[in-house]
C-alpha cells in the first residue's frame, strides 16, 4: 500500500512533473519563439540603425557647413583685409 | 478492543452517561474513517439501536440522579422497567448475535472468495507490478529525461532570462542609442543651422566690417585730410607762433631784466627802507618827545592863548577906554589946551605901553608859535619875558610916574584919576597875569627842571645800571680770572701730583729695579754664597791661606749691607716722603677740592648773574620787542590812518569834483532847460501875443463880418426880391418863350460864391470887400471872404458860394485884386491853429489853457525828472 502511494505519489509527482514539464516545455517554447522574434527583431534594428545614414549625412552636412564656414570666414576676412589694403593702397 | 470497549461503555451508565454519550458520538464519529468503514459499519448499527436505550438508561439515571427524593418505589419501579428493558435488550442482542453470526459466516465466505479473488488479484497485481516496474523504469527514464529536461529546460530558463537581461539591456541601450541619435541628430542639425547662421552673420559681418572699413577709410582720409589740412594752417601759423614766442622770449627777457632791476631797486629800497626806517625810529622818538613837549606847548599855548584872548579883550576894551579917554581928553584939550600936550604925551605914553603890550602879544605870540622849541628857548623866552617884565616894571614904574605926575597935575579931573586907577588895576591885572605867565614858566621851568632832573635821574640810572654792569662785569671778569687761576692752579697741582705721581712711579721702578737688584744680589749673594761655601769648603783648606779675602769679602759683606741698609733707609725715606706727599696730594686735592667747589659756586653764580642779565636782557629785549612791535602797529595803524585819509581825502576830492560837475552839469543843465523854457516862453509869448492880435483881429473881422453879414442878409434879401421878381419875369418870357432859356436862366441863376482865403489877406480882402461892397452895391456879385473854422482846428474850411464868370470876371475886371485873390485858390492855411469865428473863441481860450497846461506839464516833468535825476545825482 504504501509502495502504491508511494508509487502513486510518483506517479503523481511523475504526472506532475510530466505535465508541468510539458507545459513548462511549452511555455519555454513560446517564450523561445518570443526570444527568437525579439533577437530578429533586434537584428532587424542593428541592421536598421547601422543603415541609418542620417547621422552620417547629418554628420557630412555638418561638417560641410562647417568647413564652408571655415572657408567663408578664413576667405571673407582676408578678403576683406585685401580689399581694406587695396582700398587703402588706391587711396593712397 | 471493541467489545470491551463496548463494555467499558456499558458498564459504568450511570456515572459517565453524560460521558457515555459523548464518548459513543466520538466513538462513531471516529469510527467514521475510511479504514474503518466496512467492520464499523455493522457495528455502528447494532451500537445505534443501543444506543437509544443507554439514552434512555442515561436519562433514567439521570433522571434519577436528579430525582432523589422521590420514593424508592417509583425507583423500584423504574428498575423493573430498565431490568426488563434489559432483558428486551439481551434478547435483542441475541437475535442480533445470531444475526451477525450469519453475517459472519456470510462474510468469511464472502472472505474467502474475496480471498481468492485477492489472490488473483495479487497475480495480477504482480504482473501489474512486474508491469508497473517497467513502466517505473521507464518512468525513471522519463524522469531523467524529464529531470534533464528540466535542467535544459532550467538551463534554458537561465538563458532565457540572461537572454531576457540582454535584450532588455539592449532594448535599453537602444532606447539610450537612439536618444542619443536623435540628440547627435538635432545636434547636428543644429550644428548645421548654426553654421548656416554663422555663415551668413559672416557674410553679413563681412560686408558690415567692409561698409565700416569702407567709412573708417572715408573717414581716415577725412581725418586725414583735415590733419594735412590742420598741419598746413599749423604749420603756417608756426613761423608766426615763432615769431610771437620770439617776441615773448624778447619780452620775457626784458621782464627778466625789468624783474632784475626791479629786484635791484627793491634790494635798494629796502636798503633805502631800512634806513628810512632807522630815521623813522629816530624821528618818532624825536617825534614822541616833541609830541610831549607839543602838548606841554599846548597846554601852555592853551593858557597863553587864553591869557592872550584876556589880553585881547582888555587890550579892546583898554582901546575903547583909550578912545573915550582920547575923546575925554580932546575935550579936556579943547575946553584945557595946556593939558592936551601931557594928555597927548599920556596918550603917546599909553599908544606906547599899547604898542609895547602889543609888541609883547606878539612877541607871546612868537613865543607861542616858538613854542615847539627846546626847553633853552623857552628859557632864553623866560629870560626874555623876565626882561620884558622888567621894562615892563620900568614902564609900569615910569607909568606910575607918570600916574603921579598925572595925578600931582591932574586932581582936578577925578575921572582921569579914576579912569588911570582903573587902567592901574588894568595894569595891575596885567601884572597879574604876568604874574602867573611867570609862575607858569616858572612852573614850566620847574617842570623843564624836573624833567631835567628826571632825565639826569635816567641817565644817572643808566650810568648807574651801566656802572653796575660794568662792575658785575669786571666782577664776572675778576671771578673767571680767579677761575682761571683756580684753574691754572688745578693744573699746576695736577702736575705737581703728576710730577710726584711720576716720582713714585720713578721710585717705585727705583724701588722695583733695587728690589730686582736686591734680588739680584739676593741670588748673586746666594750664589755667591754657595760658592763661597764651596769656597769654603775649598776653602777651607785656603781659609787659612785667604782669611783676608775672607775678611775683605766680609768687609764686602758688610758694605754691602750696610748699603742695603742705607738703600732701605732710604726706600724708607722715600715711602715717608712718599706718604707725606700723598698727604701733601690729599690735602692739595682736598684744596682743590675746595677750590673746585667756590668754582663751581662761582660758576653757579655766574651763570645765575648770567640768567639775571639774560633775563634782564631778554625782558628788555621783549620790552624792546614789544615797543617795536607796538611801534610798528602804530606805524601801520599811522600808515592806514594815513592811507584811509589819503583815500577819503581823494574820495572827497572825487566826490567834490564829481558833485562840482554834477552839480555844473545840472547847472547847466538847468540854464540850458532854463534858456530852453525861456525860448518857448518867448516863444509861447509871443505866440500868444500873435495870437491874441489874431484873436483880436479875428475878433475884427467877425464884427466886420457880421456887419457885412447884416449888410449881405439886407442884400440878399433885396436879391431875392429882384430875383423873384426877374424870375417871375423870366417865367413870363418861359412861358411867352420855349424851355430854350433853360440854361441861360440856370447860367443866369445867380449863386454867390463865399470864399475863405487864409487870415494873411484878410486885410486884402477887406481891402477887397470893400470895393466888393461897393459892387455888391452896385451889382449882385458879391465876393465874401471869410475865414471860419471847423471844429478842426487845423485847417480852415470854405463855404464857398460860386458866382456866376461872367459876372465875376465883370467884377474881377474892375478889381484885380480879387482876381488875384480869386485866382489864388483858396488854399488850407498852413497855420496850426487860427480861431477866428466868434463862435470858437471860447474854444481857442480852451486849446491855449491847454496847451497851456500841456506845456507847464511838460515843463514840470521836465523839471521833475531833472530834478530827481539831480537828486539822484546827489543823493
Amino acid at each position: 500500500m504504501a509502495e502504491s502511494e508511494s508509487q502513486e505519489g510518483n506517479d503523481y509527482n511523475r504526472g506532475r512533473m510530466v505535465e508541468n514539464i510539458k507545459t513548462d516545455m511549452e511555455e519555454l517554447l513560446e517564450e523561445m519563439e518570443k526570444l527568437t522574434v525579439r533577437a530578429a527583431w533586434m537584428a532587424y534594428s542593428y541592421t536598421a540603425i547601422q543603415s541609418n545614414a542620417d547621422l552620417s549625412n547629418a554628420m557630412q552636412h555638418s561638417e560641410d557647413a562647417f568647413l564652408m564656414c571655415k572657408e567663408q570666414m578664413e576667405k571673407k576676412w582676408q578678403e576683406v583685409l585685401l580689399e581694406s589694403r587695396r582700398e587703402r593702397e588706391k587711396k593712397e | 478492543m471493541e467489545k470491551e470497549n463496548r463494555f467499558k461503555l456499558f458498564m459504568p451508565p450511570r456515572l459517565s452517561a453524560g460521558q457515555v454519550s459523548a464518548g459513543r458520538s466520538q466513538g462513531f464519529n471516529r469510527c467514521s474513517d475510511d479504514d474503518f468503514k466496512l467492520p464499523f459499519d455493522v457495528w455502528s448499527r447494532g451500537e445505534i439501536t443501543d444506543s437509544d436505550t443507554i439514552s434512555q438508561q442515561v436519562k433514567l439515571c439521570s433522571e434519577v440522579d436528579e430525582e432523589n427524593p422521590e420514593t424508592m418505589n417509583e425507583l423500584f419501579s423504574k428498575l423493573y422497567k430498565e431490568a426488563e428493558k434489559i432483558k428486551q435488550w439481551k434478547l435483542t442482542v441475541e437475535t442480533e448475535l445470531n444475526q451477525k453470526e450469519r453475517k459472519l459466516q456470510e462474510n468469511r465466505k464472502i472472505i474467502e472468495a474475496q480471498n481468492k479473488a485477492i489472490q488473483e488479484l495479487q497475480f495480477e497485481n504482480g504482473k501489474l507490478h512486474l508491469k508497473l516496474e517497467d513502466e517505473i523504469c521507464e518512468n525513471k527514464d522519463l524522469l531523467k529525461e524529464a529531470a534533464a529536461s528540466r535542467h535544459l529546460c532550467n538551463l534554458l530558463e537561465e538563458t532565457y532570462t540572461r537572454f531576457t537581461e540582454k535584450t532588455s539591456k539592449y532594448e535599453q541601450e537602444k532606447e539610450a542609442t537612439i536618444q542619443l541619435y536623435e540628440e547627435l541628430h538635432s545636434n547636428v542639425e543644429r550644428m548645421t543651422v548654426a553654421f548656416e547662421e554663422l555663415c551668413v552673420q559672416a557674410e553679413n559681418d563681412r560686408l558690415e566690417m567692409s561698409f565700416k572699413l569702407k567709412e573708417e577709410a572715408e573717414k581716415v582720409d577725412k581725418f586725414e585730410k583735415e590733419c594735412r589740412l590742420e598741419v598746413s594752417q599749423k604749420e603756417k601759423q608756426i613761423p608766426a607762433l615763432t615769431i610771437q614766442r620770439d617776441e615773448k622770449d624778447d619780452v620775457i627777457k626784458d621782464i627778466k631784466a625789468q624783474l632784475q632791476t626791479s629786484q635791484n631797486k627793491i634790494a635798494d629800497l629796502m636798503e633805502a627802507k631800512l634806513h628810512n626806517e632807522e630815521m623813522l625810529k629816530e624821528s618818532q622818538v624825536s617825534k614822541e618827545h616833541l609830541r610831549v613837549e607839543l602838548e606841554e606847548a599846548k597846554i601852555s599855548l592853551q593858557k597863553a592863548e587864553v591869557a592872550q584872548k584876556n589880553l585881547e579883550t582888555e587890550f579892546q576894551t583898554t582901546v575903547k577906554t583909550l578912545i573915550q579917554v582920547t575923546g575925554e581928553k580932546e575935550e579936556q584939550e579943547e575946553e584945557c589946551k595946556k593939558m592936551k600936550a601931557l594928555l597927548a604925551a599920556l596918550t603917546e605914553e599909553f599908544e606906547t605901553s599899547v604898542a609895547n603890550l602889543k609888541s609883547l602879544l606878539q612877541e607871546e605870540q612868537n613865543r607861542l608859535k616858538k613854542s615847539e622849541d627846546d626847553s633853552k628857548l623857552l628859557t632864553l623866552e623866560l629870560q626874555n619875558k623876565s626882561a620884558e617884565l622888567e621894562e615892563m616894571t620900568k614902564v609900569k614904574c615910569d607909568k606910575e610916574v607918570q600916574l603921579e605926575e598925572l595925578s600931582e597935575t591932574l586932581k582936578e579931573f577925578h575921572g582921569l584919576k579914576a579912569q588911570l586907577t582903573s587902567t592901574a588895576e588894568k595894569e595891575q591885572d596885567y601884572l597879574k597875569q604876568l604874574v602867573t605867565l611867570k609862575t607858569d614858566l616858572e612852573q614850566e621851568a620847574l617842570k623843564n627842571e624836573q624833567l631835567t632832573v628826571y632825565l639826569s635821574k635816567l641817565s644817572l640810572e643808566k650810568e648807574q645800571t651801566a656802572q653796575e654792569k660794568n662792575a658785575v662785569a669786571a666782577e664776572l671778569k675778576k671771578l673767571q680770572e680767579q677761575q682761571e687761576d683756580s684753574k691754572k692752579k688745578e693744573d699746576n697741582t695736577k702736575q705737581l701730583v703728576e710730577n710726584l705721581e711720576e716720582a713714585n712711579s720713578q721710585l717705585r721702578n727705583e724701588l722695583e729695579s733695587l728690589k730686582e737688584k736686591m734680588a739680584k744680589t739676593g741670588e748673586e749673594m746666594k750664589s755667591t754664597l754657595d760658592e763661597r761655601e764651596e769656597n769654603v769648603k775649598r776653602t777651607e783648606n785656603e781659609i787659612s791661606r785667604k782669611e783676608k779675602p775672607l775678611k775683605i769679602v766680609e768687609n764686602k759683606m758688610n758694605n754691602l749691607k750696610k748699603q742695603v741698609e742705607n738703600k732701605t733707609k732710604c726706600m724708607e725715606e722715600l715711602q715717608q716722603e712718599n706718604k707725606v706727599l700723598k698727604k701733601k696730594i690729599t690735602t692739595e686735592s682736598k684744596k682743590s677740592n675746595t677750590y673746585e667747589g667756590k668754582v663751581n659756586k662761582l660758576q653757579l653764580e655766574m651763570e645765575n648773574i648770567n640768567k639775571q642779565h639774560k633775563e634782564e636782557v631778554d625782558i628788555y629785549k621783549k620790552d624792546i620787542e614789544t615797543r617795536k612791535v607796538n611801534e610798528n602797529k602804530l606805524r601801520e595803524e599811522v600808515e592806514k590812518m594815513r592811507l584811509l585819509c589819503d583815500e577819503t581825502a581823494m574820495i572827497q576830492r572825487e566826490t567834490d569834483a564829481r558833485c562840482q560837475h554834477k552839480i555844473t552839469e545840472m547847472v547847466a543843465l538847468m540854464e540850458k532847460h532854463k534858456n530852453e523854457y525861456d525860448k518857448l516862453v518867448e516863444e509861447k509869448d509871443a505866440e500868444l501875443k500873435v495870437y491874441k492880435m489874431k484873436q483880436q483881429k479875428q475878433i475884427s473881422s467877425e464884427r466886420a463880418l457880421e456887419n457885412e453879414l447884416s449888410c449881405l442878409k439886407k442884400e440878399l434879401s433885396s436879391l431875392k426880391e429882384q430875383l423873384k421878381a426877374e424870375m417871375e419875369e423870366k417865367e413870363n418870357f418861359v412861358k411867352e418863350h420855349s424851355g430854350s432859356m433853360i440854361p441861360e436862366s440856370e447860367k443866369k441863376h445867380k449863386t454867390y460864391v463865399i470864399k475863405t482865403p487864409p487870415r494873411d489877406k484878410m486885410q486884402s480882402g477887406r481891402s477887397t470887400n470893400l470895393p466888393a461892397e461897393q459892387s455888391s452895391r452896385k451889382k449882385q456879385k458879391v465876393l465874401v471872404q471869410l475865414d471860419t473854422q471847423s471844429d478842426s482846428s487845423e485847417h480852415t474850411d470854405l463855404l464857398s458860394i460860386v458866382s456866376e464868370e461872367e459876372m465875376f470876371k465883370n467884377l474881377y475886371k474892375d478889381y484885380p485884386q480879387a482876381s488875384q485873390l480869386h485866382s489864388t485858390a483858396p488854399k488850407k492855411s498852413p497855420a496850426p491853429c487860427s480861431v477866428k469865428s466868434p463862435g470858437s473863441a471860447l474854444k481857442l481860450k480852451t486849446m491855449r489853457r491847454m496847451r497851456e497846461a500841456g506845456w507847464t506839464a511838460l515843463s514840470k516833468m521836465d523839471r521833475k525828472r531833472k530834478i530827481k535825476d539831480a537828486v539822484k545825482l546827489f543823493a
